[in-house]
């Protein structure tokens, strides 16, 4: 088997505060295969986008990478200096952010956005730039290419912007997309437009993708394999399909059961009672198991390790929900 | 009287003016003004929950508002209990207003940080009368714990609460003058998944033991499918059809409303979108298309469409606004 595209290995993030660290992201670990779609699911403050941020070494403000590895292409990210970074962002990796609005520079016309990135990395003659430029702007679906790239961001719809933010991310042909909650901020014909220019493109250029959402309907269209990160940690991975079928972790099951999937009379939601924690206040053991229905004594005493589950993936905790049954054919 | 409405809206008209410069006034342009509802007409039974349903700037905040009261009507009657509230009184507007609450989208902002909880529930109890002075505080612990909340939580700020608490609280505000109408505008899209489970079944739960009659505004139609018994579907400024919930999501008989199911990613990798996405964006609601609002985006659009299309009634209380309903409910396209 190849090595993957990227193997992120017990990634720990964490701001400085006045008493200790505290800690953001803890123990992440997940590899993605070159032109795979690789989901990161999770609600607000799990550390999704804290995680994919510190791939590129965005993190904002004071938190920092404390542990771990970030590989990518051989070299660790994690560790790496600004000139290493420099030539990868862009070129290696691209990303994309959920509001296209504010990712956009509102003083520039778009087309001068786009082809930055080549004049940056200058992996194109300048005579050719204009040329690059159209065709990523054709791929990405923008109409009347010389008349976008002659507009000012406030000039387009929101779903233009995000696909210019895309052709933005694309121009160096990354291997690596990462995309942010791309489709949170648009309406749902824009959505499922945007989601499915993702799938072709990848399809089309080979490129991996991490998909970070909140919305398990979005991963279920887009990707391959996906996580469910809760408070800081991944507490469940899985292929695509096994998630919906057969989820292990009591959080991932909770949260399958709190989407809305017909009326109430046929299909009630049982929501989670409570809230996450605090990152600052975490539970010394399991950080689910306050709000947990198979919580037992052990599980607050010590988070729990990682079970492999059969055909990858796996899930962290000491009392999942029955596997598929062994009668099932695959797994 | 039994079968008489709550609520009915008949041809509800409402045009935002668009400023117009000096030179363009002068030289006679028209004023163009932005369509946010045209000829919108229907209506939400005693104790039911309709769900009104549309992308961004199609106009049904606008129609929320409209029907509260908060903007005035260019044209159309909307009649509560019976009575046209377009046309009533500034003092008989103020029991009015008891009568129909709003529940907002951001709890963030629809609170006042400065004022404690407690407060912000008994100030509109105080101001309607609604129990003696003293009973005030008993009201609003019996309000907090019907919404799930510990009646300590009067003592607190808005800061010390969850997204789901606030909001929770911005229920409680709007139930404390025992109002029949709630209109709940997006009341859930800024909650996580989780939380928002939590209280699209607190909002439930409240409509049945209350009697409550709901107008759920979202752009979400799982939330809609979930809470709401019938379902009105708007595009630029039209509502293009309406019904029972189950008719309109089993058999949708305008093409948008098709798309719009078609475009919701569901929570089945096996259900992968085998439908093309709709192409295209809406229209700018300043220069909406003639005839059929819909023909630049409908898969389906044929000449006849430029002319404006007809309300086709099905079985059921369902209709449609498009001059191929019937054939798009049969043909399943």
């Amino acid at each position: 088997m190849t090595s993957p595209l990227l193997a992120v290995e017990h990634l720990a993030i964490g701001i400085p505060g006045g008493e200790g660290t505290v800690a953001l992201v803890e123990d992440v670990s997940f590899t993605v295969r070159a032109g795979e779609a690789y989901g990161i699911v999770g609600e607000s403050g799990c550390g999704k986008s804290t995680t994919i941020r510190a791939i590129i070494r965005l993190l904002a403000g004071r938190a920092g990478i404390t542990s771990g590895s970030i590989r990518f292409d051989g070299q660790d990210l994690a560790r790496a200096d600004e000139a290493t970074l420099r030539p990868l962002r862009g070129a290696g990796i691209g990303m994309i952010f959920q509001d296209p609005l504010t990712a956009l520079n509102p003083v520039l016309t778009v087309g001068r956005q786009i082809t930055e990135g080549l004049r940056y990395h200058g992996t194109v003659p300048s005579r050719e730039r204009r040329a690059r430029m159209q065709e990523v702007m054709r791929l990405v679906g923008l109409p009347d290419p010389a008349r976008i790239a002659a507009s000012y961001p406030h000039e387009l719809s929101g779903g233009q912007r995000q696909r210019a933010a895309i052709a933005i991310a694309l121009v160096c042909s990354p291997r690596l997309l990462l995309a942010d909650e791309p489709t949170t901020a648009l309406d749902v014909t824009i959505q499922a437009q945007i989601l499915k220019l993702l799938s072709d493109l990848r399809h089309r250029l080979g490129m991996a993708l991490i998909l970070v959402t909140h919305d398990l309907g979005v991963v279920a269209q887009t990707c391959d394999r996906v996580a469910v990160m809760y408070s800081g940690r991944i507490v469940e991975e899985a292929p695509i399909a096994r998630i919906f079928a057969a989820p292990r972790h009591p959080y991932t099951v909770a949260l399958l059961n709190s989407i809305p999937r017909g009326t109430r009379a046929h299909h009630p939601l049982h929501p989670i009672a409570g809230m996450p924690p605090d990152p600052a206040e975490r539970p010394r053991g399991c950080s689910f198991a306050p709000r947990c229905p198979n919580m037992q004594p052990a599980c607050e005493r010590a988070f729990p390790g990682w079970t492999a589950a059969a055909g990858g993936g796996g899930f962290a905790c000491y009392h999942p929900a029955p596997g598929q049954a062994e009668a099932s054919p695959d797994g | 009287m039994a079968d008489r409405p709550l609520l009915a809206v008949e041809a509800l008209d409402k045009y935002f003016p668009l400023r117009r410069s000096l030179v363009a006034g002068m030289m006679g342009h028209p004023r163009r003004r932005v369509q946010a509802a045209k000829e919108v007409s229907f209506a939400i039974g005693k104790g039911e929950s309709f769900g009104l349903v549309g992308e961004s700037g199609c106009g049904k905040t606008t129609l929320g508002r409209l029907v509260l009261g908060l903007l005035p009507p260019d044209g159309g009657v909307i009649r509560f209990d019976g009575q046209d509230i377009t046309k009533v009184e500034p003092t008989a507007r103020r029991a009015l207003r008891r009568q129909m609450q709003m529940v907002f989208q951001d709890p963030y902002s629809s609170l006042n940080p400065r004022i404690r909880i407690g407060s912000a529930i008994g100030e509109p109890i105080r101001l309607h009368g609604i129990v003696p002075p003293d009973e005030v505080a008993g009201e609003v612990a019996r309000l907090l714990e019907r919404v799930g909340l510990p009646a300590s939580a009067a003592s607190r700020y808005p800061s010390e609460l969850s997204g789901g608490q606030r909001q929770r609280v911005g229920i409680a505000r709007a139930l404390s003058v025992r109002p029949k109408l709630l209109v709940a505008d997006e009341a859930v899209s800024g909650l996580d998944v989780s939380v928002r489970a939590q209280v699209l079944n607190l909002l439930a739960d409240l409509r049945r033991d209350l009697g409550l009659t709901l107008m759920f505004i979202s752009h979400d139609l799982g939330v809609i499918e979930y809470l709401c018994e019938t379902v009105g579907v708007m595009y630029l400024g039209t509502m293009v059809e309406y019904g029972p919930t189950s008719a309109v999501f089993a058999r949708p008989a305008h093409p948008y409303t098709r798309a719009l199911l078609a475009s919701i990613p569901r929570a089945d990798p096996s259900a992968v979108g085998q439908e093309t996405p709709l192409a295209g964006e809406p229209p700018s609601p300043v220069d909406p298309p003639s005839g059929c609002p819909f023909r630049t985006r409908c898969p389906s659009a044929r000449p006849l469409c430029e002319t404006p299309p007809p309300r086709v009634m099905l079985p059921g209380g369902h209709w449609a606004v498009c001059h191929f309903a019937t054939e798009v409910v049969r043909n399943g396209r």
